[in-house]
């Protein structure tokens, strides 16, 4: 698996019995929650689980109304200033104070009172690291969504923290930023010098970049664990549709070169991306949404195109969901007026495309 | 507006420009209205009420509108043609204006006398003095032992009368014990009460208020003291045959009737008496037009450094100054800490402080007035009628207005602000001020706000500063009292620095927000 297994997993992190209540309606209950030294611990849940109150608690920006954070062996007033001279946490929506790109990508610094000119390298760096390096001088408040959240990430990066938090950062972003913000996070959470939280409600930016994942569900804890064992031992069907379980496979992956690989399922071969040297077994993850159907073979940029046949179609609202059959099974979604348009019926062969960036492979030890 | 053809246009302009009441009114020739320029003895002891609802029940045909602004200010009024008829009470002036072309059929036809008044101690012994013409010895006393005294200091007749006196006493009144009110003759005894200073007073308005202000008569009687009043037409008028009308009814039976015995029920005394008609005095009526430009006037007084105008300018950005700097320390935490903070009783704190927005400034006025009057809680401080009255009354304005838009400024910025700044590792207090640091533009533009609302402020100035010379004469007040005395150059110089000061204000606003704030806000 990946490199950082191999360090020791002293818990830095600590929460036990935390409570959390708006009015007479528990938001927050668990009972046990550790992050370890340099892990990716995701905590992935529906909408309105607690994953961010929870991420909000560890990092002691939230008083819980039970419970306590213990932050390498400190609790209480020590925790919270150790916390935060060794924390950083990113936001959904970044808030970035008017000022220059640079001014913000330094606040951390500035407020911790690090020397101008360390403070301007060490911005300098995170900025090339989140590639925002040529937008330094430019005003904030101008910036894109997805400009902006890589901002925010490189501001907390710049402090170099032991603990990095990151409260759903992706969701605010169209697709496209979205896909390069999440391999971005992808280098940045495994470097290796810090532990990652990552509160997302997406289970494939979850299971690309997790270690660990632990599954919220009303503010409780339902399963937690490693990645492979929630798909293969989901804990119960609630389980088994938050990690989509259905909506992934296994491979073998025959090459890999920087992030993008090829993983063979039978005979076919697919494109797809992820960390994982070739011989690795690994479970591939997929939205259903990221599946282009097409009645006849069109030329177009996603690498994986292949024929399948329909084998179910399921209405829901104004929205079909398609399952297939043809180099392994798949779920499309696609709209009811595509459906038509498609003529599509259970029997039919279909051409389906999929982009490499829309299959994530994380490493899966053969079971 | 029409029939206004005689006023000087920037005349015109500078009333229309600095919204002083003496305009309202309209189309007089058309519709049968007399404007009558008043000395304000007569319109606050209530008589010419009285006679204009007798005299507009025999003549539905005319309509009276009176200008209760003292002498000095109803011969401007008659001057510039904005009143027909006056009703005043210098003799000297009055022949001036007479002698001067501006008026017509002057006839001085009632009387009563003005008396020396004072706190009812009597500490110059004014009671005692032995002298056939008590008036001038009655002053002579008063500036030997330096003993308080309010003047009108507004052109009106009774602030001829008064220096007229002075000069017949061989004096000339200066030093820290002579204040000049600026106000109306009610006003000025209020002031001279709670000063405990002497004042002269015509007797009419002494009777009405005795009680009230607690000041009590402590020398009349003597030709000095003698109060005369006269009638007569602006001959620059723009409704002659009415003005005629109404000055043949006031002399006539029914009006006289009136007179004589006007006041007898309510104080035991008839106010007025009836002068007998071998006074009458009359001229023919020239036509005169302002021949000062009042513009060009304003402009001398400002680049000539002017001493009066860069003193009243000098004090009200000093007083103004100190009010704002105070209110800003108290309103600025205040609205941080409602913004920053959750508690049980917010909601109502709120809307407290938000209600300190809508403030009407006369009744803050009247409340700081009723705190530092003698007879009130603050009184033993002794700071009504000082700078110190004023400075308060404009903390209590602008206090609550710098707090309440701080408030909303700090609301504005995203609610986790603080949050995220703590998640870079701000202490709480860092993240406080990377919170206001948020909302600065709006911070100063409320303080800025808070500066222009209190330097324009005129009511509540007037009530607890008494627009005192020297020490309580700012900016607005003085333009309200130069306009009405017809100085308008020096109105207009003021109007123009107040004017100046809004501007530079905004320029910096405009300029301060547009760096501050220059792109949309990323949420």
């Amino acid at each position: 698996m990946t490199s950082h297994q191999a360090m020791p997993v002293e818990s830095i992190v600590v929460g036990r019995d935390l409570r959390v209540r708006a009015g007479d309606r528990l938001l927050l209950d668990v009972e046990a929650v550790e992050v370890r030294g340099g892990e990716v611990l995701a905590i992935l849940g529906p909408n309105g689980a607690g994953k961010s109150t929870l991420l909000r608690v560890l990092a002691m920006l939230q008083q819980p109304d039970s419970g306590s954070v213990v932050f390498r062996g400190a609790s209480g007033r020590d925790a919270d200033r150790l916390l935060r001279r060794h924390g950083a946490v990113v936001f959904q929506r970044p808030h970035l104070w008017a000022g220059t790109v640079r001014e913000n990508v330094e606040i951390g610094l500035r407020l911790r009172r690090q020397p101008a000119e360390s403070a301007r390298q060490m911005a300098e760096e995170a900025a090339a690291q989140l590639g925002i390096d040529g937008l330094l001088e430019r005003d904030a408040r101008s910036l894109s969504g997805g400009e902006a959240q890589r901002v925010a990430i490189a501001r907390a990066m710049a402090l170099q923290p032991d603990v990095l938090f990151l409260d759903e950062p992706a969701s605010n972003l169209d697709a496209m930023a979205r896909t390069a913000l999440m391999e971005d996070l992808d280098h940045v959470a495994r470097d290796g010098r810090h532990a990652t939280v990552l509160a997302t409600h997406d289970r494939a930016d979850a299971f690309s970049l997790a270690d660990r994942v632990i599954v919220l569900r009303d503010g409780r804890v339902v399963q937690s664990g490693k990645p492979e064992d929630l798909f293969e031992n989901p804990a119960d069907p609630f389980i088994a549709a938050v990690t989509g379980a259905e909506l992934s496979f296994r491979a073998l992956v025959a090459s890999s070169y920087d992030g993008l690989l090829t993983i063979r399922i039978g005979d076919s071969e697919l494109a797809a991306t992820g960390s994982a040297n070739a011989g690795d077994q690994v479970r591939v993850v997929y939205r259903p949404e990221d599946l282009f159907l097409s009645k006849t073979e069109i030329s177009a940029s996603p690498r994986n195109r292949f024929q399948a046949e329909v084998t179910e179609i399921r209405s829901s609202g104004s929205l079909l969901r398609v399952r297939l059959k043809g180099t392994g099974h798949w779920v499309a979604v696609i709209t009811r007026a595509a459906g038509d348009e498609l003529s599509l019926e259970v029997g039919s062969r279909i051409w389906v495309q999929v982009k490499a960036t829309a299959l994530h492979a994380f490493a899966s030890p053969a079971s | 507006m029409m029939g206004r053809t005689r006023i000087g246009r920037s005349a015109r302009a500078a009333l229309l420009g600095l919204t002083v009441g003496l305009s309202a009114c309209g189309g007089r020739e058309g519709t049968g209205t007399v404007v009558v320029g008043s000395t304000t003895s007569l319109y606050d002891t209530g008589l010419l009420d009285t006679l204009v609802a007798a005299f507009e029940q025999e003549n539905p045909d005319l309509n009276v509108r009176v200008l209760s602004v003292g002498t000095g200010q109803a011969l401007a009024l008659g001057r510039r043609g904005d009143a027909d008829l006056l009703l005043v009470h210098a003799p000297p002036a009055e022949l001036e204006f007479m002698n001067g072309g501006y008026g017509r059929n002057r006839i001085t036809f009632m009387r009563n006398d003005f008396v020396v008044a004072g706190p009812d101690g009597d500490p110059t012994g004014l009671r005692e003095l032995e002298a056939p013409d008590r008036g001038p010895a009655a002053l002579r006393a008063i500036a030997e032992t330096r003993t308080p005294f309010v003047s009108r200091g507004d052109d009106s007749g009774t602030h001829m009368k008064e220096l007229g006196i002075w000069e017949a006493a061989g004096l000339d009144p200066a030093g820290d014990w002579y204040m000049e009110a600026g106000q109306g003759m009610g006003a000025t005894l209020m002031l001279a009460s709670e000063r405990r200073a002497y004042v002269l007073t015509d007797r009419s308005t002494l009777t009405v208020l005795s009680d009230v202000v607690g000041m009590v008569e402590l020398a009349s009687g003597g030709p000095a003291l003698e109060n005369l009043y006269s009638v007569m037409e602006a001959t620059a008028g723009t409704n002659p045959s009415g003005a005629a009308r109404f000055r043949s009814w006031l002399l006539g039976e029914r009006a006289l009737a009136i007179v004589r015995v006007y006041g007898e029920t309510r104080y035991g005394r008839a106010l007025f008496t009836l002068v007998p008609f071998d006074r009458r005095t009359s001229t023919s009526g020239g036509r005169s037009r302002l021949t000062i430009n009042p513009f060009a006037e304003a402009w001398s007084l400002l680049t000539s450094a002017d001493t009066y105008v860069w003193e009243v300018v000098l004090r009200s950005l000093s007083i103004s100054g100190a009010a704002l700097l105070l209110a800003t320390l108290i309103g600025l935490p205040l609205g941080a800490f409602l913004a920053l903070s959750r508690f049980r009783l917010r909601t109502p704190v709120v809307a407290l402080v938000n209600t300190g927005l809508a403030f009407p400034p006369v009744v803050v006025g009247l409340a700081v007035y009723l705190l530092l009057s003698r007879s009130g809680p603050g009184g033993p401080l002794g700071l009504l009628y000082t700078p110190s009255a004023i400075i308060l009354a404009q903390v209590i304005l602008a206090g609550p207005y710098i707090a309440a838009v701080s408030l909303a400024a700090l609301d504005g910025v995203p609610a986790d602000v603080r949050q995220q700044a703590r998640g870079l590792g701000a202490s709480q207090w860092q993240a406080i001020l990377l919170h206001l640091r948020e909302a600065r533009a709006s911070l100063v533009a409320a303080v800025a706000a808070g500066f222009g609302a209190v330097i324009s402020e005129v009511g509540a100035v007037m009530i607890v500063g008494g627009n005192l010379l020297g020490e309580t004469r700012v900016m607005t007040t003085a333009i309200v009292l130069e306009t009405r005395r017809g100085n308008f150059g020096v109105a207009i110089a003021l109007g123009a620095v107040l004017l100046t000061i809004a501007f530079l204000i905004n320029l910096g606003l405009t300029f301060f927000h547009g760096r501050a704030l220059r792109r949309p806000v990323f949420t």
